[in-house]
């Protein structure tokens, strides 16, 4: 940018702020718009002369300095800030979509009608839709959960049990978050269980903050997994979900996995086909046998 | 005011008439570029011939007009990302600060500090603004080697913490997402603004593969009391549409073929597919090898 074209575009923006910011010295107006004193001197002698066709002083910008401070009484029609640029705007669609994620969904439709309200000023050289964020439930779960453990405060969540395929709201007290895999999970003292669960965020669909101070229960007596011995198809769905809990042996394709619920494992293998079958033990074997004989009664 | 009045009465215009020219055609192009427009008419209704140069307040003053509530939350968003946006971020909260309306902050907000967002989205909005051509080192996901783009950015799309950028990629002649945080170097924006023309009803959203709306129809019935999860995990995508027995009818929409097959297969006889018949033989296939293999 030019000198002059820079020098223009700050006296443009100096006189609204002069007005909604009255009495300001100098030195922090210099300060505010990266300048010298000297340079912001110069700048007010020049609004001083400024004004309407006519030019008499009661058409001049109205200005006055007292001391090193300055009031602006007049603007003539210079009273509003300049509009925003369209760079100005895509970047305060990126400020409101980065608010999304620290605010609860309760704010979200507001700011998404501020971005709409910025979109309307958006040229048509320029997509409305051409900058989109989708405001995602797991970073803002991720926010609360950093919260609650900054501040040792319960979370109340209502959580998508797919094995008991039941949505329960419950109270519970993290103890740490962790990734596998892409996906986000919060090992958590859980107080309707009063145990120690794994959460996955996918199936939270609402968390908050409780008033509630965190406390975790006793973990030395977590329930006893169970051994179970499984033929799977390596390069399958199954395989590439599940390798981070199986354990190869010596024969080929089988492996060994430690379960906590045999009801899981029942309904992740009604869904691999030929790709995953049970060997042991016998009764989860038959389990899945009885459940799959039953689906296909459903289609005859 | 004539041309001739701002060559005088404007500092640094000096030189051949053609240099002056060119430095007033620059000068306007840049107040264009921060939106302010140059009109040009007649100064004098006798001699209109004569044109003059004025700048309309009403043309480049802020609108839309914000409530204090809206101010409060502009201000907070400026503050998260505040640091990385150099003098732009500070530009624009100065002006928001001119309005002479005394923002109201939203208190249901927790900031812990502020956010960081990538280095290059501030050059990358400049370039999506001016339609400038970029290049830059990108690494593709699961390869080593880095190449070279050189791309017209169309637009940004952010989830999960993630942006990526959606524009045409001169090399390959097609548009391509760009993930950015596979971008290794700063992007660099060329000079040259209006290169390109943005595609007829251009929409990020038809780009990103994650935000596609799942367009697998599917009818199926669900026994009373089961297939809680299910549903809640679509309960954007489903509309019930009847019910008979202990059954209940809905139509869901899944990504494709195996998200359905995956979804619906582990809840056995409760869930059961009407439509389409190829997904209820993928089902039917799916459980007689269950069937034939756990003996």
């Amino acid at each position: 940018m030019s000198d002059a074209t820079g020098r223009a575009i700050r006296l443009l923006d100096l006189v609204p702020f002069l007005r909604a910011n009255p009495g300001m010295n100098i030195k922090e107006i210099a300060t505010e718009f990266k300048v010298s004193v000297s340079e912001i001197v110069s700048d007010l002698d020049l609004l001083m002369v400024c004004g309407l066709p006519g030019y008499t002083p009661l058409e001049l910008i109205d200005l006055s300095t007292d001391e090193g401070y300055v009031t602006l009484r007049d603007p003539q029609n210079l009273e509003y800030p300049r509009n925003f640029t369209i760079h100005e705007l895509l970047i305060l669609k990126i400020a409101l979509s980065a608010l999304l994620v620290d605010s609860p969904p309760m704010l979200h439709s507001e700011i998404g009608s501020l971005i709409s309200k910025l979109d309307h000023q958006m040229p048509n050289q320029i997509s409305s839709e051409g900058i989109l964020f989708v405001p995602d439930n797991i970073l803002n779960l991720r926010r609360i959960g950093e919260e609650a453990l900054v501040k040792n405060q319960q979370v109340e969540i209502s959580y998508r049990n797919d094995t008991k395929d039941e949505l329960t709201n419950r109270k519970i007290s993290l103890i740490r978050e962790y990734e596998s895999e892409g996906e986000y999970f919060w090992d958590a003292w859980c107080h309707l269980a009063n145990a120690k669960r794994t959460f996955n965020l996918e199936k939270i669909s609402s968390a908050t903050l409780s008033m509630d101070p965190s406390s975790i229960g006793d973990l030395s007596g977590e329930s006893a997994a169970l051994t179970v011995r499984l033929r799977i198809r390596q390069k399958s769905q199954f395989f590439a979900k599940h390798q981070n809990i199986l354990k190869q042996t010596e024969e080929p394709e089988i492996y060994e996995a430690r379960i906590y619920q045999r009801e899981w494992l029942v309904r992740e293998i009604l869904s691999a086909g030929e790709t995953a079958t049970v060997i042991t033990p016998n009764d989860l074997k038959v389990q899945v046998k009885k459940r799959a004989t039953q689906a296909l009664s459903q289609y005859q | 005011m004539p041309k001739s009045e701002i060559f005088r009465r404007v500092a640094g215009y000096e030189g051949t008439s053609e240099a002056m020219e060119r430095m007033f055609e620059r000068d306007k192009d840049e107040l264009r570029s921060m939106g302010i427009e140059i009109e040009v008419a007649s100064h004098d209704p006798l001699f209109e011939d004569e044109v003059g140069y004025r700048i309309l307040a009403e043309r480049y003053r802020m609108k839309p007009n914000f409530n204090a509530r809206e101010l409060g939350l502009l201000s907070v968003a400026l503050a998260v990302v505040g640091n990385d946006l150099d003098a732009t971020g500070s530009n624009i909260a100065q002006r928001l600060n001119s309005l002479n309306v005394t923002p109201i902050n939203p208190d249901e907000i927790y900031l812990f500090s502020p956010r960081t967002i990538e280095g290059n989205l501030v050059a990358l909005t400049r370039a999506i603004a001016d339609r400038s051509k970029i290049h830059f080192e990108y690494q593709k996901s699961g390869s080593q080697e880095k190449e070279i783009r050189e791309v017209y950015p169309f637009g940004l799309g952010g989830w999960r913490g993630d942006w990526y950028l959606v524009g045409e990629d001169l090399s390959r002649d097609d548009v391509r997402v760009f993930k950015l945080s596979r971008i290794s170097t700063s992007i660099i924006v060329d000079k040259k603004r209006n290169s390109y023309e943005l595609p007829e009803d251009f929409r990020v959203r038809d780009y990103l593969i994650m935000l596609k709306t799942p367009e697998y129809r599917t009818v199926i019935k669900i026994r009373n009391g089961s297939g809680q999860a299910l549903l809640a995990k679509h309960v954007n995508h489903v509309v019930e549409i009847g019910e008979e027995d202990d059954w209940r009818l809905f139509e869901i929409y899944f990504e494709d073929i195996n998200d359905a097959l995956a979804a619906i297969a582990t809840y056995g006889p409760d869930v059961v597919v009407q439509q389409p018949l190829e997904l209820k033989q993928l089902l039917i296939e799916n459980f007689k090898k269950l069937s034939e293999n756990h003996v």
